[in-house]
């Protein structure tokens, strides 16, 4: 029998360039980000889903060292496309060096917003995406455990706080352990007070780096805290407990039976860990089990965000940029319904199954907001912040040294080092 | 065509088809010693430092930590901080890093948990350092516990420095069983060895066949040269076999590991136990009477629920891991194989050439 040998060989080759054509012809992403584990599976989802609109494969590291590894790669001159950054001044630290690129020919006309203000870091430009956001302005509790109506007035915190003390019943959950950043928990409390006891001006300035550590407002801002805190039965466990409990499991206390506390400050993302499984095997639901109501005071509220930049301006990566920005995008990790994962875009509506998430969206889309002033301030600073949380939880009574120590360390740090970034309205 | 002619073209038929086996056979020898030689110097060169400093330096860390935490526990801080076998500890883990990070088989992903290693191990010095300067200041002692535990959660918390380091040796292990398998990616797989004794045994077969020939076709006692070359390829086929058992020690080197591995994880088992026991009678004694939270209260519950674990000595461990490098060094060693192995199929050749010569040049003027 007479074989056709080369035309099998032809038919092969033709198949096999097809198959490698079709696998690369619009090329790659290289994308870098701090997510691991069940987090990275769900922004892969999000990066699937650009690939299977767009046809562009995309290769994800996920590395929780990622100052270090961005930082090297930088250096040696390959960084990856598009980084994702977990705070506005990382992103603005490598806008300075010149190694990111603006999103204004990149996104086109943006909706307007406090967003899009916060997205330009302090620039003129837009340097950023928004992949995901959290709330911070936000007291949790079991809805079956608070009592009376939701303090609207710092004084209505002040007074709840110091009754549920005076009946014995513990007040606060707090956890300051979260190495090696341990006592960022207690930054986000005196942020919070001091911005809504002395504005959002005021804030932006301390956070710019333009405010003695001991001006009276900051100072205030702190013995608020204390009072809160610091009296005796006023926290589960006391000071010891507080510097020991990782901030993970600070809120759990929230649902046992007594509760061990009845309110928690912290983020949104906080809601991913209060819908473990109780020892009775039943989960808490947001609005049913638990709930939250916004710091009191002013309506502005302290927002923290993930943001993606563009360090490769190659057609890929814009297309990626483009696809994160859209709204399209910005619905699918929240759609995941893990209830801790929230939009930055308005018009991503119909995925928060419930009312507490729906109000977080909500809150974090609408009316003032000002990113978290220990993630702009130099790092540094904010290591200084940290650890000076930790001291005064410890000992309250070494304020006046610990606040004429930070002094210290702001004259320390150069002023081209501290980043101007005015809240968004 | 004639008798004669017909007799000389198959002596040069024959003459061309020993020396293209001869050919063959000297590119396959070539490829089997080198692929051999190469993975067994990756292997003992790299391969086994990656793996087993990799191990070193998880159990340096867990001694350096129960160190520091016996340190604080005793008191002994007040004056000498957290000790000077955590600083030896400390310097030794950090020493096998290097190490690894020299010989690292397990690439990008390798490389970057060590970035990430490197980033931890630096914040839990900083940590201990912390919590010597609080245990030292009146007031601050609860403080200095804190630091203490804030530290031996950055070893210990999962995606840690000890999971990464897990990790990192899991990889390299992996990397060196691919190694042992498969030999170098850029050669051919090591699997295919036995493939470089057909071209020895065909050219072997050969030249029997050829010195059969001789003898039925011209009556002529034994060829001298074609049974020296016989004999060379001979003694070549027991090379190569020879190489195969060479892959056998590599084999060995593997199975060798794996009993180091498994007496540094019984260390790590050791070290934690008693370390991390330590720690929660420290953070008990600095804790107020409602307790020391959920998340330390859980750790002290599961540490009571824990009993004393045993390690191996640690001449024993060191002994094994002796017997590893003596191991990789010895696969690795060629006795000259890569130059005699050439050496010795251009001798084939020679021989083979010189073996027809005589007969075909009779034939030269009768074609």
């Amino acid at each position: 029998m007479r074989t056709h040998r080369p035309l099998w060989i032809l038919l092969v080759a033709v198949l096999l360039g097809g198959v490698a054509c079709s696998a690369g012809a619009k090329g790659t992403v290289t994308v870098l980000a701090s997510w691991t584990g069940a987090e990275e599976d769900d922004f892969r989802k999000v990066l699937q889903a650009f690939t299977d609109k767009t046809g562009i494969e995309f290769d994800y590291r996920g590395t929780r060292a990622l100052d270090q590894v961005l930082t090297s790669d930088v250096q040696r001159g390959t960084p990856p496309d598009v980084a994702v950054l977990p705070n506005p001044g990382s992103l603005a630290g490598y806008v300075r060096q010149g190694k990111l690129k603006p999103l204004g020919d990149v996104l086109g006309e943006q909706p307007t917003g406090s967003w899009q203000t916060l997205e330009k870091v302090g620039t003129r430009q837009q340097y950023g995406v928004a992949v995901k956001a959290d709330l911070k302005s936000a007291v949790w509790y079991a809805t079956a455990n608070l009592p009376g109506p939701k303090p609207v007035t710092w004084a209505d915190l002040l007074a709840l706080s110091g009754k549920l003390t005076a009946d014995g019943r513990t007040p606060w959950c707090l956890g300051l352990g979260a190495p090696p950043t341990s006592g960022w928990p207690g930054t986000d409390w005196i942020e919070d007070i001091l911005l809504h006891t002395a504005g959002p001006e005021f804030y932006q300035s301390w956070a710019a780096g333009k405010v003695a550590w001991t001006a009276p407002e900051i100072r205030k801002a702190w013995t608020d805290w204390g009072a809160l805190v610091t009296p005796a039965g006023a926290v589960r466990g006391g000071a010891a407990a507080a510097l020991l409990t990782d901030f993970g499991d600070a809120g759990r206390p929230l649902f046992t039976t007594p509760p061990g506390c009845l309110l928690e400050h912290q983020a949104s993302f906080t809601m991913g860990g209060y819908r473990l499984p109780r020892a009775d095997g039943t989960t808490p639901e947001p609005a049913k089990d638990f709930d939250f109501f916004r710091f009191p005071g002013p309506q502005v509220a302290e927002v923290s965000a993930d943001l993606a930049g563009l360090f490769n301006d190659t057609p890929q990566a814009r297309e990626l940029m483009k696809f994160l920005a859209s709204d399209e995008a910005q619905r699918i990790w929240p759609g995941i319904h893990r209830g801790n994962v929230f939009s930055v875009s308005k018009t991503v509506t119909g995925v928060y199954d419930d009312d507490v998430n729906r109000r977080v969206a909500q809150t974090l889309t609408e009316g003032r907001l000002c990113f978290d002033a220990s993630d702009l301030m130099p790092a540094i600073m904010t290591d200084a912040f940290y650890r000076a949380v930790l001291e005064y939880v410890n000992n309250p009574g070494r304020l006046t040294d610990l606040l004429q120590q930070l002094e210290t360390v702001r004259r320390s740090v150069p002023a081209v080092d501290w980043l101007d970034v005015p809240c968004g309205q | 065509m004639t008798r004669t002619s017909r007799t000389r073209a198959r002596l040069v038929r024959l003459r061309a088809a020993l020396l293209a086996g001869t050919l063959l056979m000297l590119v396959t020898s070539v490829w089997a010693v080198r692929i051999v030689q190469d993975t067994a110097e990756t292997v003992r060169d790299r391969t086994t430092d990656a793996v087993l400093e990799t191990a070193a330096a998880r159990a340096a860390l867990t001694a350096a930590d129960r160190a520091a935490i016996a340190s604080f526990a005793s008191g002994e801080v007040a004056l000498a901080g957290p000790g000077q076998d955590y600083t030896n500890q400390l310097a030794t883990a950090n020493q096998s890093l290097a190490k690894v990070a020299e010989a690292n088989q397990a690439g990008g992903g390798g490389a970057g948990r060590l970035q990430v290693v490197a980033g931890l191990l630096a914040a839990y010095a900083s940590a201990i350092g912390q919590a010597d300067a609080h245990y030292r200041q009146p007031g601050a002692e609860t403080l200095g516990a804190a630091d203490l535990w804030y530290a031996s959660r950055l070893l210990h918390s999962p995606g840690g420095v000890l999971e990464q380091l897990s990790g990192l040796q899991a990889d390299q292990r992996q990397a060196m069983v691919e190694q042992l398998d498969e030999g170098s990616p850029a050669l051919p797989p090591l699997w295919l060895l036995p493939v470089s004794l057909l071209a020895p045994i065909a050219v072997l077969v050969l030249l029997g066949l050829t010195q059969w020939w001789l003898y039925r076709w011209f009556r002529r006692r034994l060829n001298l040269s074609l049974l020296a070359a016989s004999v060379v390829t001979g003694g070549l086929v027991v090379a190569l076999i020879a190489l195969l058992g060479q892959q056998g020690d590599l084999d060995d080197v593997r199975t060798r590991t794996d009993v180091v591995l498994a007496d540094r994880q019984a260390e790590v088992a050791k070290n934690d136990a008693a370390g991390q026991q330590m720690l929660a009678s420290v953070l008990t004694s600095r804790c107020e009477a409602a307790g020391c939270g959920v998340t330390v209260g859980a750790f002290q519950t599961a540490q009571r629920a824990g009993g004393v674990v045993l390690g191996r000595a640690q001449e024993l461990i060191d002994a094994d891991t002796q017997r590893v490098v003596a191991g990789a060094a010895t696969a690795a060693e060629s006795g000259g194989r890569e130059l005699l192995v050439p050496a010795a199929v251009l001798a084939v050749g020679g021989l083979v050439l010189l073996g027809l010569y005589r007969r075909i040049d009779e034939y030269r003027y009768h074609a």
